[in-house]
This record gives structure tokens, C-alpha cells and sequence, in this order.
């Protein structure tokens, strides 16, 4: 992963168009600090922290541009109840850095910037007890470039398109086969066409979002919509065929997004709040080539992993107080169907039946801030989800089930 | 780029002027002349048409017009030292300097003037939309070709009035627009550098949650990978609370075998098991119609069926190696044997264990040859009785006649066609000299079982430590069962667990194999019948 001279390059090009004065830096720091518990059939996790962290020293180079690096970073000890609930589901750790360099230039005599980025980000995991840091079965390593343009038609309303390229690795990750060697007989336990790195893919993304005054001239409403192409290439992962063999092509994935949602400000209680009405909706396709083959049950499924999603649900915020340290409440709901083209149900002993599995996910989420010092805000969080699905067969994995969990906080913003 | 700050500062500072300050004037006529120019200047003389270039130290009078292009700047320095200095682009027209007051306007372009403190004249500056007067001030004006004009002022204090007569005080660091239409608001500078700090603040943050929104999305790809495998059951907690990775897949050697092949995968070992099976005849594609036969057929014989295999299991240093030759059906619930009779069997119609009422045919292959070996050392095998081997004729290659032995025998060994050699024996309660080598349940009212056997001497042992599992390594407990422990119901539920074995064996130095399994795939490959 030869990251370090993309992002010389895109530092040394920033500054060496700067003009030869003192820089001056425009800081932007965060942090949140949470802590709470996940609660997963019955069972609940030791109480646990969740924190993250930014800091965006962005430095102006004059004429409104603008050289942006940015630190995110986090720790994650309580789990969010969108997570898996594979093996180990209570017992999660998750730690994630990231870097990365923006450079954002206004075009003179229009109202559009444009921004390049490079971007490295580690994602670590520790889901069971023999696990550390560093050594995670899922640990990833994404480095990235990306393009933007912005076109602030309206302030602060605007339209953006986006290219990404990002490649993401799993470092700990190759397949079993591929490492298998030889048996006690001397004859090969694996398949000469296994792939080693089959996780790892080649991402391209095309995007485009806007957001609009609803009337254009006296607004009621504030439209944001977006669409999304993503084309991913696992470039080490051969496709399975009927015999459960492997061929001489890799899988493929496109996913197509569409979003909306709207948001519609108000006066509430009198004039005594601020309130945000709001409603969003997403419409996911993704296609794949790839197959699977179940070896425990013999059993083939073609078209397994395309899939469609349909996401809505209302949200509502109150504010009060001074804008610039107000209190607030919020909730929101979220109704999410997921349905399988290809991927089969099972009964609860495993055996495949004829219907294609679908997944109803509904969230609901509670949330409260409050100021409590210059620039230092209470967080309360609690988050429920309900899952039910028509796959029966639960042994690897729960399709089925209930998850929630509190946090409990405060954040730092300047 | 001094010309460059100089109009960034004009730019900035531009201003409307309508102020005034009147102190008595203490001299009643005034010198003005030019002391300074940058670029050139150009002068008219009232009551004439030309426009003269200046030098340096040019005496302006009243009337005297100044012109400046777009890269000229020009200073006029009064006798009481206060000055004012002209912008490129600008117009200027010095209407009273004697006396009590210095009354000039700028008609459009850029100024800035310094007004002497102790002066006591009267200071004016006339715009088309604005006129201001003021004492000991520094301040800055700017005036658009629409006469729109800005005041910015650095000291002092100063009055702006509009064309109406409206009037506003400036304090220092404030700056105000004045148009046709009449005052601007009034800003503070230290304010609007503020306000500017906060809004350029405001653009960092919206890209810094631009930039952590698109990661999410990115995240989420990871994510949904992951989330597969889990689904697919490759990832898995063993009782021990480590994970296990687990990779199962089939192998096609020949057109007539399959070799099924189970991975386990932990950070510190890794450790495998496979079954290599030679059917009896060419296999078909989907395997399944096949390996649906290997744990027997109820009703009538099988289309396939083994005639040899090979079971491995191994931590790739040790192995566990089973070998069985000469395999062939035989209907077990009609044969002359009872007690091999076969009450409950898996169905692969059902993908469960069904009941078999008795007489039911129930078809299973037999081998005539076995062997079970540790690290290549012999615990158990079998040889056909010679006597019992290829007796009489064949039809279709299935039944009593075909040769082989007919009969495994019931625990009793009665009508056992076979001569078994068992170098080792289970060891069990009251003769076990400890609890783990010992076979039975080992943690009560939970499914962990050990299955201990030796030789005479105890030199030569070997230990199946066995536990049932969920996907979260937690150790099932027999209620979940419904205290079923054995039998059709047993193994009906057994299919919603995992099956952890951990085998050691005098052999293996005090090394283990290791292996967690679906259960089903003991099924598929014909080791739980």
C-alpha cells in the first residue's frame, strides 16, 4: 500500500501554491466521550465507553482556498445496535484511524469549489477473547482518493458531485484454503483456482447529491437528495459454479443508492422551540455475479448476494434555548426491507425452501443534549432495533431479534 | 505585493463619509500640495479643459480636479501635516482649502485620510451619495461608479451622513455602506473579523462532516462483507471463547470420489478434517442427490455408495487416520442379524432424523476393512471373517449373496461377521483415575462428554473430549434439549448446534486436534447415522 507518496504529493502541492505569508490555521476539534451498555437477547454487556475524536487544522491559503487535514478517530467498546450479531455479540471492541488530506479551491467568478483528497484509514476489531489489537480477523486498511465539486447555487444550499477509487484490505484476512497446504496423506486439502485475498476489493464510486429550497424563493422545506454508484472488485475472489467448484472469473458487485429526505424547520411551543420535522427515504439495488455453495448441505444458490433495500422513516428535533448553546431532544424511526433475489430461506433444521429471504429492520432512537460549559455538551442516547426475518435456520447467525442500547456522554466541540 | 495590499486595504476599508467635525480653523490659507505619486496623475485647472500630467510637489489650489489610472496613487499632504491618499481609479476634486476647513469630494475611486489630531480645521469629505467631516480621524472611503459608497474607520470618531440627512456615529473598527437609498448598517470590524472566523469555522466543519458522512457510507461496504460470512456460518466462537474461522468445500478427484474438506482456523493452530469417498459409480454434478445417500437410504438401496473412504483429522502435525475398503449395502433391518437393526435414521427429504418402523429396509454400506490409526499406530481395526466373506452368488450387486461381510453385530458380537482387533478399550467409572480420563459426562447437566479409552497397560490411550456448542461457544445445556440425551430426538436438535471435538492421544506428545463442525456435515459424510 504505497499511500505515503500520494499524500507527499498532495501536501507539497497544496503548500507550494500558497503564497510565500504566514498561514493561518482555522481549528476545528472534537470530541465525544459516551459510555453505556448493549443489550442482545437477554444478555447485556459490561458497561463500556465509545469515543471519538477529530481534529481538522484547516489551513487558508487566500483567495479562499483552503489546505484541510483531518484526523478522525475512534474507540468503540459498547456496540451500536446495527452491528452484527454473528459469534462473539456481546464481546466487541472496535478502534478506527483515519487521515486524510483535502485541498478546496473556489473557482473564481462562479460558485463552485472543487476538492481533492487522499485519505488512509485503519480499522481495527477485537470480536473475541484471543483477539488484539492489530490482529483482528476484520481489521481493514482503506486508502483513498477522491474528487469533488460543489456548486453553492444558494447558500447555504448547493449540488455536489463526487468521484471515489479506494482500495480495502483485510489484512489478517486470506482464505483457509488458500493456506491449507497439504494433508496427512500428501495430497493438496485445498483447490489450485482458491482465491487468497478474497475480501479485498477495488471500490470506484460515482456520486451526486443536492440540496434545495422547497419554494426555491421563500422556503418551507429543505430538500437533500442524492445517488450513489459503487463498483466493487474482489479482485482474489473467484465465482462458485453448480458442482460448488470454483471458475476462472472473480465477483463483481454495483450498488446503486437513490436518498431523499426532507426537512422542515418550525416554531414550537409558542415560539419557545425550534422544531425539525423531518422524513427521509433511500432505495439501495446491489447486484453481484457472485454464487455460494453451502458444502454442509450440498446445496447451490445462484444471484446469492443481489439484493434490494428500502429505507423511510419521520425524524423530529427540538431545540431551545440560545442558538449557539441550545438543548435539544430528538427522535427518529426508521423502517428498513431487505430483500434477497437469489439467497434461499432454510427451515429451522437448515433445509432450503423455495422463498427468498427478506429482513424488516425498525429503529427507533432517542436522543438529548444539553450545554453544560462553554463548548462541552450532556449527550443522552438510546437506540432499540427490532428484526424479523422468513429465515428460520439460526444456527450461525440470528435473523430474528431484538438489540438496544443507552449512552450516556458528553462532547467537545470547537 | 505592496500595490496589492494597498488595494486589498482600499478594497477592505472602502467607505462612505458623511461626517462632521468643525473646529475653528486656525489659519486662513492652507498650502495643499502633491507629495507623492505613484504612477501617474493627471491635474485640471478650473475653468479648463485639459488635463495636465503633475509632478511631484504640485500645489493643488481650490477647484483643482486629480485624476488617477489604474495603477496610480497620489498623496496630498496638507500644512497641518494631515493627508490624504488617493486610489488608483479615482476622482478628486479639492473644493475649499483655506480657512477654517478643507472641503474636497471624491466623486468615485478609493481614499484614505489621516487627520492631524491637534488640528483644529474642519475636515470634509463629499461623495455623491455622503458627506462627512471629521477631526483627528483616520479613515478610509470608497465610492463605486453608482456612487455607492464605504467608510471604514481605524481611529477616532466620525460622522456619516446620508443624502437625507440621516446621521450615524462611527466608533473605531466600525464601517458602514452608504447608497442612494441612505445608510447601511453599521458593522464593527473586530465583529465582522468574528463573524468571518465563524463562518470560515462553519466551512470546515460542514467538510469535515461532508468527509465523515462519506466515510460512513464507505465503511458500511466492509461492513456488509463481513456480515456475509458471518451469515454463512465461516466465523464462529469455540467453547474456549476464540474465535474459529471455518472453511468447508468439496473436492471432485475423480468423476467416482468427493473429498469433503473441513478448515479451523485460530490464531495459534490451525487444524483440519476431510473424508475422501470412492463411490461405486460415476457421480453426478450436483453432488447433493448423491451425498443425500451416504448416511443410508430408507425403503430401498441406494444409487451411490461407498466402496472405500478415508476420514483425516489433524492439527497438521498429528493425525487421526481412518481407512475403511470393501464397502457394499446391505439392507440391515432384513438381514439375519437383529441387532444391527436400524430404528431411526437421518432423511434428507426432511434434512432431520425420522423414526423407522421396524422391518422398514434400511440400506447402509459395510466395509470389510477398517483401520484406525494415531501418529500411524493401529487402535482399532477389523478384518472379514473368512469364512463369513463372498458367500454364494450376486444379484445386482446389492443383498446378502454380494460378498462381504453382512452384519457389523450388536454389542453382544453376535452375528458379527467380522474379526475386530480393539488395542484399546473405553475406561469408565469406577476404574478411571481421574475425572478428565474418564469417559461420561464431564460438566453436569451440560453436553460435554469425554470418551476415554486405553490398552491394558495405559500406554497406549487415546481421548475424545466432545462439547455442543452455539455460535457463541457457549456449552449447551441439556434442558435446551429437554433433557433429551440420545436417540432420534437427540440428533433432530443436534443439527441447531456446533460439535466441538478436541482429540489427544498417547501419541501426540500432549499436542490436540482440535476441530469445531456443523454436525450436518458428520451427517453428510456418513459418521452419524
Amino acid at each position: 500500500m504505497r499511500t505515503r507518496p500520494l499524500v507527499s504529493l498532495l501536501v507539497l502541492t497544496a503548500f507550494v501554491s500558497a503564497p510565500a505569508r504566514a498561514l493561518e490555521v482555522v481549528p476545528v476539534y472534537g470530541l465525544t466521550f459516551l459510555g453505556g451498555q448493549y443489550f442482545f437477547a437477554g444478555d447485556k454487556s459490561k458497561l463500556n465507553a465509545n469515543v471519538t475524536a477529530n481534529a481538522a487544522p484547516a489551513v487558508k491559503l487566500g483567495g479562499g482556498r483552503l489546505f484541510l487535514p483531518l484526523y478522525t478517530g475512534s474507540y468503540r467498546g459498547t456496540k451500536s445496535v446495527t452491528d452484527s450479531v454473528g459469534s462473539g455479540s456481546l464481546f466487541a471492541q472496535g478502534m478506527s484511524h483515519r487521515l486524510s488530506f483535502g485541498y478546496l479551491r473556489p473557482i473564481e467568478g462562479t460558485n463552485w469549489k472543487v476538492k481533492p483528497s487522499v485519505s488512509y484509514k485503519w480499522d481495527y476489531l477485537k470480536e473475541t477473547r484471543d483477539e488484539t489489537w492489530g490482529k483482528g480477523l476484520f481489521d481493514t486498511q482503506t486508502v483513498g482518493l477522491g474528487f469533488e465539486a460543489e456548486n453553492t447555487y444558494k447558500e447555504p444550499f448547493s449540488y455536489r458531485w463526487g468521484y471515489d477509487f479506494f482500495y480495502t484490505r483485510f489484512p489478517n484476512f486470506k482464505s483457509l484454503e488458500s493456506k491449507s497446504g497439504t494433508d496427512a496423506t500428501g495430497n493438496p486439502l485445498g483447490r489450485e483456482t482458491a482465491g487468497v485475498r478474497t475480501l479485498d476489493t477495488l471500490n470506484q464510486q460515482l456520486s451526486f447529491s443536492v440540496t434545495r429550497p422547497i419554494p426555491y424563493e421563500k422556503p418551507v422545506v429543505a430538500l437533500t437528495a442524492g445517488y450513489r454508484l459503487l463498483w466493487q472488485k474482489f479482485h482474489d475472489q473467484p465465482l462458485v459454479n453448480l458442482a460448488g467448484q470454483f471458475v476462472n472469473e472473480n465477483r463483481q458487485d454495483i450498488t446503486n443508492s437513490l436518498s431523499a429526505s426532507v426537512l422542515h424547520p418550525r416554531e414550537a411551543f409558542g415560539g419557545k422551540a425550534r422544531m425539525g420535522l423531518g422524513f427521509g427515504t433511500s432505495f439501495n439495488y446491489a447486484g453481484s455475479n457472485q454464487n455460494t455453495y453451502d458444502a454442509g448441505q450440498t446445496h447451490y444458490t445462484a444471484d446469492s448476494y443481489s439484493n434490494w433495500s428500502l429505507t423511510m422513516g419521520p425524524s423530529v428535533n427540538f431545540a431551545w434555548g440560545p442558538k449557539e448553546s441550545a438543548s435539544n431532544a430528538s427522535a427518529a424511526l426508521t423502517w428498513t426491507r431487505q430483500s434477497y433475489f437469489g439467497r434461499q430461506v432454510q427451515d429451522s433444521n437448515g433445509l432450503y425452501q423455495d422463498d427468498t429471504q427478506n429482513h424488516d429492520r425498525y429503529q427507533f432512537s432517542l436522543g438529548y443534549g444539553m450545554p453544560i460549559a462553554a463548548n462541552f455538551r450532556m449527550l443522552a442516547q438510546a437506540n432499540f432495533l427490532w428484526v424479523d426475518s422468513n429465515m428460520r435456520y439460526e444456527k450461525t447467525y440470528k435473523y430474528t431479534y431484538n438489540t438496544a442500547n443507552y449512552l450516556l456522554g458528553f462532547s467537545y466541540d470547537y | 505585493m505592496p500595490a496589492d495590499r494597498a488595494r486589498g486595504r482600499f478594497a477592505l476599508w472602502g467607505v462612505l463619509l458623511t461626517g462632521i467635525l468643525c473646529l475653528p480653523f486656525q489659519s486662513l490659507s492652507a498650502a495643499v500640495s502633491i507629495t507623492d505619486i505613484s504612477g501617474t496623475a493627471r491635474v485640471r485647472r478650473p475653468n479648463t479643459a485639459s488635463w495636465n500630467q503633475v509632478p511631484v510637489n504640485y500645489v493643488l489650489s481650490a477647484g483643482d480636479e486629480v485624476k488617477t489610472d489604474r495603477s496610480s496613487r497620489v498623496t496630498i499632504t496638507f500644512d497641518d501635516a494631515s493627508r490624504v491618499e488617493i486610489g488608483p481609479n479615482s476622482s478628486y476634486l479639492l473644493e475649499e482649502a483655506a480657512g477654517a476647513s478643507s472641503k474636497m469630494s471624491l466623486n468615485f475611486g478609493r481614499l484614505k485620510a489621516w487627520v492631524t489630531k491637534a488640528s483644529s480645521r474642519r475636515f470634509a469629505v463629499r461623495t455623491p451619495t455622503a458627506v462627512c467631516s471629521v477631526r483627528g480621524t483616520e479613515f478610509g472611503v470608497d465610492v463605486g461608479q453608482d456612487g455607492r459608497t464605504s467608510v471604514a474607520l481605524f481611529e477616532g470618531q466620525l460622522g456619516v451622513q446620508d443624502n437625507k440627512g440621516n446621521e450615524v456615529l462611527l466608533n473605531p473598527g466600525d464601517r458602514i455602506d452608504v447608497s442612494l437609498t441612505g445608510l447601511g448598517k453599521k458593522e464593527n470590524q473586530e465583529t465582522k473579523k468574528k463573524e468571518d472566523a465563524s463562518s470560515e469555522r462553519a466551512t470546515v466543519k460542514k467538510e469535515v462532516g461532508l468527509e465523515m458522512n462519506k466515510e460512513q457510507v464507505l465503511a458500511a461496504a466492509s461492513e456488509e462483507i463481513k456480515q456475509a460470512l458471518f451469515q454463512q456460518g465461516k466465523v464462529m466462537v469455540d467453547v474456549n471463547g476464540n474465535r474459529v474461522r471455518i472453511e468447508e468445500y468439496i473436492l471432485r478427484p475423480t468423476p467416482t470420489s468427493f473429498k469433503f474438506v473441513v478448515l479451523n482456523e485460530r490464531p495459534d493452530r490451525f487444524d483440519y478434517f476431510f473424508r475422501l469417498g470412492q463411490f461405486n459409480t460415476t457421480l453426478p454434478d450436483d453432488l447433493s442427490s448423491a451425498l443425500r445417500q451416504l448416511p443410508g437410504c430408507i425403503g430401498g438401496a441406494c444409487t451411490w455408495w461407498l466402496t472405500n473412504y478415508q476420514t483425516v483429522y489433524s492439527n497438521t502435525t498429528d493425525a487421526i487416520v481412518e481407512n475403511a475398503t470393501g464397502g457394499h449395502l446391505v439392507d440391515v433391518n432384513n438381514n439375519a442379524d437383529n441387532d444391527d437393526n436400524v430404528t431411526a435414521a437421518f432423511d434428507p427429504n426432511v434434512n432431520s432424523f425420522v423414526s423407522l418402523p421396524a422391518g422398514t429396509p434400511f440400506f447402509t454400506t459395510l466395509f470389510d476393512n477398517y483401520t484406525l490409526k494415531f501418529n500411524n499406530v493401529t487402535h482399532n481395526s477389523w478384518v472379514p471373517n473368512v469364512a463369513a466373506y463372498n458367500a454364494g452368488g450376486c444379484a445386482g450387486g446389492v443383498g446378502a449373496a454380494c460378498g462381504g461381510i453382512q452384519s457389523m453385530g450388536g454389542t453382544d458380537g453376535a452375528g458379527d461377521n467380522r474379526t475386530v482387533t480393539n488395542v484399546v478399550s473405553i475406561v469408565q467409572s469406577p476404574n478411571c483415575v481421574t475425572a478428565d480420563n474418564c469417559t461420561g459426562n464431564r460438566e453436569s447437566g451440560k453436553f460435554h462428554d469425554i470418551i476415554y479409552r486405553q490398552n491394558g497397560a495405559g500406554t497406549i490411550w487415546d481421548k475424545f473430549d466432545t462439547y455442543i456448542i452455539d455460535d457463541n461457544g457457549k456449552v449447551a445445556e441439556h434442558s435446551a434439549f429437554a433433557g433429551i440425551t440420545n436417540g432420534t430426538e437427540y440428533k433432530r436438535r443436534l443439527l441447531d448446534w456446533n460439535y466441538q471435538q478436541i482429540m489427544t492421544a498417547s501419541e501426540f506428545g500432549g499436542r490436540k486436534i482440535d476441530l469445531v463442525f456443523e454436525p450436518k456435515i458428520l451427517m453428510q459424510s456418513g459418521l452419524i447415522q
